[in-house]
């Protein structure tokens, strides 16, 4: 009976513990994360509705950092996305274990496992000199660098997930393998790879550390005609390091952040509930 | 067919230029660091004082730091982590709890630490150190560094804490509680020693995440704030020195951190998957 007992508090006060400890972490971090936007959308109301507050940012100077960062995902995406799908279609084609596919599952690793910071410093020593003519160039070589891995790994194992016996079938039929690739692995791992994408997208909106050596050295930071001089964490740390680190635009660029992170996890469960 | 063939070419180029890029990462980031690597030999990792202004470069300091800062990271944020996969896979595995849960932890991932770095200077500095009190010996930085990643750290962990605990197969669990064995006798016994390796491996890469951490600190550490002092991870200092590099040898030692960083984290991360692999 004294067992019994014993048994049923240490069942009741484990369960209970488990339970206020996770509520209380995850309590803790929602707070943080709600006070994060409130801050964030009072500052958003100061900027822009109430006169007496100053910022160093103008409203046009917020436009080219939103215009800088689409312009640096939208080109870093289109140069490692199609290297990513050949990479990931080479490791998947070879699927017995050979030197060149260890080989290159090793560098994958590797420049996963480079830390963002040291990305951007690679890229300034790479241009070093020359930055102020480069700085475009090397922000979106430093951004490629870390989606490349990513990219990747995630088309991979999207691919993988594809039922063996569909390729079989394909082969059955007489389709060649550019037929297979595009007509059956292709389509079957769409939804996936495009989920896998954007989720990569999203993670990486608000990185500045790979940005952060184009930041003071790259002054002609243009991308179009339009003189688009900034990415959206860049654009925060600047003015953090300008001396202003309490304006309110700060905040706001961090809203325009988090929004745009929001959207697209919110797309990308919208699709994976389509499925 | 020629459609074959350009499908061929195109993915042995993509592999080749991938493979040409790694090469010429290692070639930059060694030929920057070999001045400094002559010039101060081990000493770079045994001696403390770094003054660039004497080409002394000290990096133990850092490196302690951010090695103590991490593994502190981690102490405070596995165990929260794995009680919510605990949580979520063995007490509250379907509904609108579970499902609120997850999608909480996914959006609280996705959040960039630049967001949480300026967080915790904007509100956790003034409301932790009013009167210049709190902050300045060695310790309470380097607690508070803890603090700052272990809170960006948790839902990353939790997420991969979740993915490895719902591997173990029911079937064990199920023959432990046939055996008589109550919930919690099963975790303990069953659920948690079975997801031990996996575990390790979440611990590993999240260990390499917070090493590699710039952004969350850079606003803390990087500030010129008097509060932390000479406080300075391997990251941090990269960022601050850089603005102020005295010499080519002062550039060079940063090039040999950065290296340092690139090492570690990778044989942390191989480490991981390793241990993944034997899991998976």
């Amino acid at each position: 009976m004294r067992v019994k007992t014993h048994r049923k508090f240490k069942e009741y006060f484990f369960k209970n513990a488990l339970i206020v400890i996770s509520l209380l972490t995850i309590f803790s971090l929602l707070c943080i994360f709600a006070h994060i936007l409130y801050l964030s959308v009072s500052s958003m109301i100061e900027y822009l509705f109430i006169d007496s507050v100053s910022s160093v940012v103008s409203f046009g100077l917020l436009i080219n950092g939103i215009l800088g960062s689409f312009f640096i995902i939208l080109i870093s995406t289109i140069i490692s996305l199609p290297l990513g799908f050949f990479i990931a279609l080479f490791q998947y084609e070879h699927e017995e274990v050979s030197f060149a596919k260890k080989m290159v599952s090793y560098i994958l690793d590797s420049l996963q496992a480079v830390p963002f910071i040291v990305a951007g410093f690679f890229v300034y020593l790479l241009f070093q000199g020359k930055i102020y003519d480069f700085s475009a160039i090397a922000a979106i070589l430093a951004l490629s660098m870390v989606m490349l891995p990513l990219f990747s790994k995630s088309i991979l194992s999207s691919l993988e997930k594809i039922p063996e016996n569909l390729k079989q079938a394909a082969y059955a039929l007489g389709a060649s393998s550019y037929k297979i690739v595009f007509r059956v692995l292709l389509p079957a791992a769409f939804k996936d790879i495009s989920r896998e994408v954007l989720s990569i997208i999203a993670m990486l909106s608000g990185l500045a550390a790979p940005l952060f050596f184009i930041y003071e050295v790259g002054k002609r930071f243009e991308i179009t005609e339009l003189g688009v001089h900034n990415a959206l964490p860049l654009l925060a740390f600047k003015i953090f390091h300008s001396g202003e680190s309490s304006d309110p635009a700060i905040w706001v660029i961090f809203l325009i952040i988090i929004l745009f992170i929001f959207l697209i996890s919110l797309f990308t469960k919208t699709l994976r509930n389509n499925e | 067919m020629l459609a074959n063939r350009i499908i061929k070419i195109l993915s042995y180029v993509s592999i080749a230029l991938l493979m040409a890029f790694f090469c010429l990462f290692g070639i930059i980031i060694l030929y920057y660091s070999i001045p400094a690597i002559i010039h101060s030999g081990y000493h770079f990792f045994t001696d403390i004082s770094w003054i660039p202004s004497e080409n002394t470069f000290g990096a133990l300091s850092f490196i302690s730091t951010t090695s103590l800062s991490s593994i502190i990271a981690i102490l405070i944020a596995m165990p929260l982590s794995l009680s919510i996969a605990i949580l979520l896979e063995e007490y509250y595995k379907q509904g609108r709890f579970n499902k609120f849960i997850k999608y909480s932890i996914d959006i609280l991932a996705l959040v960039p630490s630049i967001i949480y770095g300026y967080w915790a200077w904007y509100f956790l500095i003034p409301l932790l150190e009013p009167d210049g009190l709190f902050f300045g010996d060695g310790f309470s930085n380097i607690m508070f560094i803890s603090l700052v990643l272990a809170i960006m750290i948790i839902p990353y962990s939790a997420s991969f804490s979740f993915r490895i605990i719902s591997r173990v197969s029911d079937n064990i669990k199920d023959a432990a509680f046939s055996l008589g064995a109550s919930k919690y006798r099963m975790i303990m016994n069953v659920l948690v020693p079975n997801s031990a390796k996996g575990l390790w491996a979440a611990m590993l890469l999240a260990m390499a995440r917070c090493i590699g951490e710039t952004m969350a600190l850079i606003f803390i550490l990087g500030s010129g704030s008097m509060l932390f002092g000479e406080t300075n991870t391997m990251t941090t200092i990269i960022t601050q020195d850089f603005f102020h590099l005295k010499s080519h040898l002062h550039l060079s030692a940063l090039a040999e951190i950065g290296l340092l960083l690139f090492v570690i984290t990778t044989m942390i991360n191989i480490a991981g998957k390793y241990i993944m692999q034997k899991v998976w």
